[in-house]
């Protein structure tokens, strides 16, 4: 019954002659192009490449969403950028922190000592200057201490003086309340000789330097000191080095920030270096995962990165030799069946001319060469049928079938295919044809949906056969085809549109050819649509096809 | 977690820094030994009494020998005889500088001094806080010299009950008196016993 619609079709006739002219398959063009007109004007244009080209459009949509996510995602948070840019400062922050911080320390220890130490020195020059007498008078003593208080070296001085009860300074005040116990405790001590002393206080914010002097004299040249009593403090402010050390952490600061900047540019250079590299992996990876295997990356440099570009660009090179391999051997394979069928063609359609004249002929032959000549006829007709078959079904395996729309009214349609193979008695097939829908299908491959579906009922069902049509939401048609016979076996039901499946092992040959329903199956979805088989509850088989509109 | 530690790391480089600004008491620093002054008068001149501070540290007191008032020079006379050509011997010093060391017992310069020291302090002295432990003295302190070395005193107040001060003070002022190093050893004896010898840097150690 299939006959009809590939037998029909006037391109077939057409190509078979072209076909015949060629000397032989040695000298054909290769490749399924040769083919492509065989289907006729209207199919079959399509270059081989072009499946080439089918197979990434169709996968474009979803890998140009997934590039444009992972585009569209600005600077991570935590990416390789910012931490590298994190770590680099880090470190800056830390090498510059660490050297401020002991450089400062250094430093603040050296102005201090340098301050101390003169402080210290010239106090002691000044006591060393004394000339006494013991014991001392408040007059004299005064006197003494506002010549020392003159002399403040690096930095101007108070002088306090304590003999015995009196308290004495060059100041308007007898004593300081900045000198400490522990310090008059140190030069008071009389366990140990004598010792000059000195300490910082901070007093009230302020800091202060504090030396205290113990002044000793000598009973006879070279002897032993002895003490006299009397003490001597002197009072330094120490603002001005506070303030020299302040400076100094400004400088520190002042330093450390520009560092830390400058840190910034070998960060964002490192960054760059190991991102772009990244990037264009990433890049390559996604074009090859689109099908692009002769995506190469340019490697340069000899760091760990060019040598993952490098390996990538080899491990593309081979997957792409294996992949072209494989095509190549795919080709080979999908020409081969088109060209066996074609070279078939050819005889078989000289075969039918020669089985009809003998068909016609048989009546006035005896029965046994009367039966013999119809079964070559029927059987010459069931081959030249699974020729087209198979040539229909090379041509969607070279992704060589098009589709041609028409806007048609579906009910037309369906009654065309019915009448057109004689399927008019109700009893046999009966139609529920929702009228007035109109599609986009292309006439001829509908025809052929329809037509196989119809007669695989009534070849596998039992009649009466029932076949629906109706839009379902207004969105998509839906034909429906059931039949009253035993059903499909559930086991089964998964393969029923497979090539060639069998459903009874045992029952080697069928009326069809094997090929009707993956037919079906490849022209609905040329349309877009979706054909499934079923059971219906209350028996028999129902196979739906459903067509976007 | 890496990254708090990593925080962490940052702020403990930076807390040396933070933490250490500005200039930060001390304790006491000792910076060398005392400086020396010069006490007037020269030390061929003068005479050194201790006497004891607020706290109770010995605090020396220089006397020039030749204008210093000597209060008791009559009462120690009758001891011996040749006072007044001793006082100004003691201007020289007690015998270092000529060569000829006199036996300390008979130096009536030390004699003098430690009367000197009994009398107490002046008008200066007392205006600095200078004050003496040492009890009125009935009569004067006899100055011996002892065979083993060293001098010693014959108080003729109890040495016993005498206060630590009061012996530093004598003890002192005796080993100056007779050597201007004041390394002898003293030992005070009063009518009740004697206190074991000792020196100047022992006795106010």
């Amino acid at each position: 019954m299939k006959t009809c619609v590939p037998g029909e079709e006037p391109g077939a006739e057409h190509e078979a002659g072209p076909s015949a002219h060629a000397p032989g398959p040695s000298a054909r063009t290769p490749g399924p192009s040769a083919h492509a007109p065989a289907a006729g004007p209207g199919y079959g244009t399509a270059p081989e490449n072009g499946a080439g080209e089918t197979r990434p459009r169709q996968e474009d949509a979803p890998a140009r969403s997934r590039r444009g996510r992972t585009r569209g995602r600005g600077p991570r948070p935590f990416g390789l950028r910012t931490r590298l840019v994190f770590a680099f400062l880090l470190v800056a922050a830390v090498g510059c922190g660490t050297t401020a911080a002991l450089t400062y320390r250094a430093a603040r220890s050296a102005i201090l000592e340098q301050t101390q130490n003169t402080a210290v020195s010239a106090f002691r020059q000044q006591v060393e200057d004394l000339n006494i007498s013991l014991p001392l008078d408040e007059g004299s003593l005064r006197d003494r201490l506002l010549h020392i208080a003159r002399q403040g070296k690096p930095r101007p001085w108070r002088v306090y003086a304590e003999y015995g009860t009196l308290r004495v300074s060059s100041t308007d005040r007898p004593t300081s309340s900045v000198l400490t116990p522990e310090l008059r405790a140190r030069v008071h001590a009389r366990e140990t000789t004598p010792h000059t002393g000195f300490q910082r206080v901070v007093t009230n914010g302020t800091p202060y330097l504090t030396i205290a002097v113990p002044a000793v004299f000598l009973t006879q040249v070279g002897g032993e000191p002895q003490p006299t009593g009397l003490v001597l403090y002197a009072v330094m402010e120490l603002r001005e080095d506070e303030a020299n050390i302040e400076a100094l952490v400004t400088a520190a600061r002042d330093g450390a920030l520009p560092a830390l900047a400058i840190a910034l540019i070998p960060a964002l250079i490192a960054a760059r270096g190991v991102l772009r590299p990244v990037r264009e992996l990433r890049h390559a990876a996604a074009s090859m995962g689109r099908g692009r295997l002769d995506t190469r990356i340019h490697a340069k440099g000899s760091d760990e990165l060019a040598d993952l570009a490098r390996t990538f660009n080899e491990s593309a090179a081979e997957l792409e030799r294996s992949v072209t391999e494989l095509r190549r051997a795919e080709a080979r394979a999908r020409r081969f069946a088109s060209d066996v069928s074609h070279e078939l063609r050819t005889p078989l359609a000289g075969m039918l001319a020669v089985t009809e004249v003998l068909d016609e002929d048989a009546g006035s032959l005896d029965s046994d060469t009367a039966r013999a000549v119809r079964l070559i006829s029927a059987e010459t007709v069931k081959l030249a049928v699974l020729v087209e078959d198979l040539m229909e079904i090379s041509r969607f395996d070279a992704r060589a079938a098009e589709l041609h729309t028409d806007e048609v009214d579906v009910a037309d349609c369906v009654r065309k295919t019915l009448s057109g193979r004689h399927w008019t008695d109700p009893e046999q097939v009966h139609a529920v044809l929702g009228e007035g829908i109109r599609a986009r299908l292309d006439p001829r491959r509908f025809d052929v949906v329809v037509a196989n579906l119809v007669g695989n009922a009534l070849r596998h069902g039992r009649a009466p056969v029932t076949v629906r049509v109706h839009a379902d939401g207004g969105s998509t048609l839906v034909v429906q085809v059931s039949d009253r016979g035993p059903g499909i076996h559930p086991d089964v039901l998964p393969h029923v549109f497979e090539r060639f499946y069998k459903a009874d092992p045992a029952r080697a040959r069928s009326a069809g050819s094997g090929l009707g329903l993956a037919i079906t199956e490849e022209n609905v979805r040329l349309h877009g649509g979706t054909v499934e088989a079923g059971n219906h509850p209350a028996g028999g088989a129902v196979f739906t096809v459903r067509i976007p509109l | 977690m890496r990254r708090r530690t990593a925080l962490r790391a940052a702020l403990l480089a930076a807390l040396p820094l933070a933490a250490g600004c500005g200039i930060q008491g001390s304790d006491v620093v000792e910076a060398g030994g005392a400086p020396t002054v010069v006490v007037q008068p020269i030390p061929e001149s003068r005479m050194l009494l201790y006497f004891l501070g607020p706290h109770g540290e010995p605090m020396p007191v220089s006397r020039d020998t030749d204008t210093t008032y000597f209060p008791l020079p009559e009462r120690t006379r009758p001891e011996g005889g040749p006072g007044e050509a001793d006082a100004a011997s003691a201007g020289v010093g007690p015998g270092f500088e000529s060569g000829e060391e006199p036996p300390y017992g008979s130096s009536p310069a030390t004699v003098k001094v430690l009367a000197a020291l009994l009398a107490g302090p002046g008008g200066a002295e007392f205006q600095a806080g200078i004050t003496t432990e040492l009890p009125e003295s009935g009569g004067p302190i006899r100055v011996e010299s002892e065979p083993a070395g060293g001098i010693r005193l014959r108080a003729p107040f109890a040495a016993r009950e005498l206060s630590r001060g009061a012996v530093v003070q004598l003890v002192c002022t005796a080993a100056y008196a007779v050597d201007r190093s004041g390394t002898a050893p003293v030992t005070v004896e009063g009518p009740d016993g004697a206190l074991p010898a000792t020196t100047c840097e022992a006795a106010a150690g």
